[in-house]
């Protein structure tokens, strides 16, 4: 495979072109690998494909084995496991609060206590999120600078 | 699994304390004139003992719904009245006029079951608040460009 930069005058718009024969997994993973550098991420809302930009997805969770990225209001599905998130994002503060949750604790409004150990972080669109027993003391480690 | 440790120990001086206040109260209230040995030092540290073993046998790391929670504490509770009647009744053998005093020490269970609850709340809401404060710092030090986001 070839690759090449090339420099462009600043009034362009910078762009990245793949030229491929099939458009494989391979291909995906790089389309989805700059899309995340650039700070978006692609995401399916019915049929339609959209780039959902990371500095508005609230939280990303894992339900049955498929994974939702959740915005203010709306809802994308993703082929991406929430592991891979968790890589690309854990430098974007984004943090894992139970086995199926990845959250921007950027959009975290204030946390409550929940039953039994467990604390519920109130977001900025009101929702709810939990954090379980296990993560607390990584989230307190995070929030407090110590990681 | 430190997590889970460091909760039983928790809970494990929160009842022994809140044992000696319930022997001091229904001590006081039911036999004022009795004399106690030194013996009666460890009934707490016994009881604390025997209060966190259902937890420690029941520690799943699976995360449960508030459903499965309720269920698991309803056991949990069943299980610790069980233990401490038959630890402070089963060797010196049950009877009828016992049956009071029995009622007794299974209520006073019960009130330090949820007692333990109720203090690890208070506990909670204090991290809750210092965790929102964190929080709050965390935040603006990343908006002032103290971090990079």
């Amino acid at each position: 495979m070839n690759i090449n930069v090339k420099k462009i005058g600043g009034s362009e718009e910078e762009y990245i072109e793949i030229g491929c024969h099939v458009r494989d997994g391979r291909v995906d993973d790089i389309v989805r690998f700059v899309e995340s550098l650039d700070g978006n991420i692609g995401g399916m809302k019915g049929d339609k494909r959209y780039a959902v930009p990371v500095t508005e997805i609230f939280y990303i969770e894992s339900v049955d084995n498929r994974t939702f990225i959740y915005s203010s209001k709306d809802c994308y599905e993703t082929s991406r496991k929430l592991y891979e998130f968790e890589e690309v994002l854990k430098t974007r503060n984004f943090l894992r609060i139970s086995k199926s949750v990845l959250l921007n604790i950027m959009k975290v409004e204030s946390i409550k206590p929940a039953l039994n150990g467990r604390f519920s972080c109130r977001l900025l669109n009101g929702e709810e999120v939990i954090i379980s027993r296990k993560y607390v003391g990584t989230f307190k480690e995070y929030i407090s600078g110590k990681v | 699994m430190k997590e889970h440790i460091k909760d039983n120990l928790m809970n494990f001086f929160i009842i022994v304390t809140l044992v000696n206040i319930v022997i001091f109260i229904s001590g006081s209230l039911m036999a004022p004139e009795q004399n106690l040995t030194y013996t009666a030092f460890l009934v707490p540290i016994i009881d604390g003992l025997l209060g966190i073993i259902p937890g420690l046998v029941m520690y799943s790391k699976r995360e449960l719904t508030v459903k499965q929670m309720i269920v698991r504490e309803i056991i949990q509770l069943l299980s610790i009245e069980l233990i401490i009647l038959f630890f402070t009744f089963g060797f010196s053998g049950f009877s009828a006029e016992k049956i009071p005093l029995m009622i007794t020490v299974a209520i006073s269970v019960a009130v330090v079951y949820v007692l333990v609850y109720v203090i690890r709340f208070f506990l909670d809401i204090r991290s809750a608040k210092k965790m929102t404060d964190d929080l709050k710092a965390f935040q603006a030090s990343l908006s002032a460009g103290d971090r990079q986001e």
